[in-house]
């Protein structure tokens, strides 16, 4: 597996939020961001990666797994991370929240749309 | 305006504080926006479009179901400012605004800073006139909307600032990604 690296790498922006986040737009207007060219038998892509499995990479580690279940298994991580970044729903808040906003949809019929483009 | 660079956030703590921060603003909608009315869309903006919200309805064919002023890019950034030729279209989510008489009985506006709820995402008051209104973000019902609808039809009303984007980029990965409940 080889990998290159181009710019200034943020330390840890949350692998969920890295996932959301395309490298080029980030990089257009915040701090510069970094790509990863993961090269394996011929598959390539380009990914936002977090930290951990990125200096795994720049100091040449050799996965012992598969590159695809490391990377899955550490998104999941960083999900979960995100997760105790914003509090736990409050389902009946949610429900009211939901109610106000259906009941401003409520009565309005739907329009077929017959314009073909 | 977006001039100067967003400095980075290093890691989860430093996010959920930087989110704290926003939540306990005194003044939410000035830490909230940027103003900015020109340029290229960004993610987080809040657009005028006045339109129609398209969908495909219960009988499966395609419809549009009620007109809306107001619109929040939920797109990608990079996607927004690529090429034509490279990316066509973005995706934008209606904006819904409920008069506050059928709120305050029961809410204010402190109980949905928390974003303890995952569908709809509060939008603080982003013009005086709107001050009396509640205004969310429907997740629920994204549009897919050619660029130029944006760039030659639409005005921009507000842009987020860095803390607010964080806020909504982790709710729309919440939105999409929480827990389903299905090992549970």
């Amino acid at each position: 597996m080889h990998c290159s690296t181009a710019k200034k790498l943020p330390m840890a922006i949350p692998m969920a939020l890295a996932m959301t986040m395309c490298p080029d737009s980030y990089a257009s207007y915040k701090e510069p961001t970094f790509i990863v060219r993961i090269v394996n038998h011929g598959a390539t892509g380009t990914s936002s990666l977090s930290t951990p499995i990125l200096s795994d990479l720049l100091t040449g580690s050799v996965y012992k797994e598969s590159p695809v279940e490391e990377l899955f298994g550490k998104a999941v991580n960083h999900i979960k991370e995100v997760g105790t970044i914003l509090p736990s729903i409050d389902k009946e808040l949610e429900a009211f929240v939901d109610g106000l906003i259906d009941q401003s949809y409520a009565g309005i019929p739907a329009t077929p749309l017959t314009r073909v483009v | 305006m977006v001039v100067d660079r967003w400095p980075p956030v290093y890691d989860a703590d430093e996010l959920k504080q930087v989110i704290r921060d926003l939540a306990s603003s005194n003044d939410i909608s000035k830490s909230f926006y940027s103003r900015r009315s020109s340029g290229k869309p960004f993610q987080g903006d809040i657009i005028e479009l006045n339109t129609s919200l398209p969908m495909i309805w219960s009988d499966g064919q395609p419809a549009v179901h009620g007109t809306f002023q107001y619109w929040l890019v939920i797109g990608n950034t990079c996607d927004l400012h690529r090429n034509h030729e490279d990316v066509e279209f973005t995706q934008i989510v209606p904006i819904i605004s409920i008069d506050s008489v059928l709120v305050n009985e029961r809410y204010d506006q402190n109980d949905f800073l928390t974003y303890a709820y995952s569908r709809r995402f509060y939008l603080p008051s982003w013009e005086s006139e709107l001050d009396s209104s509640f205004s969310f973000a429907d997740f629920l019902r994204p549009v897919t909307v050619h660029k130029n609808a944006i760039i030659d039809h639409a005005s921009i009303k507000a842009t987020m600032n860095q803390h607010s984007w964080l806020l909504l980029h982790s709710c729309l990965v919440r939105f999409l990604a929480r827990d389903d409940g299905r090992f549970d």
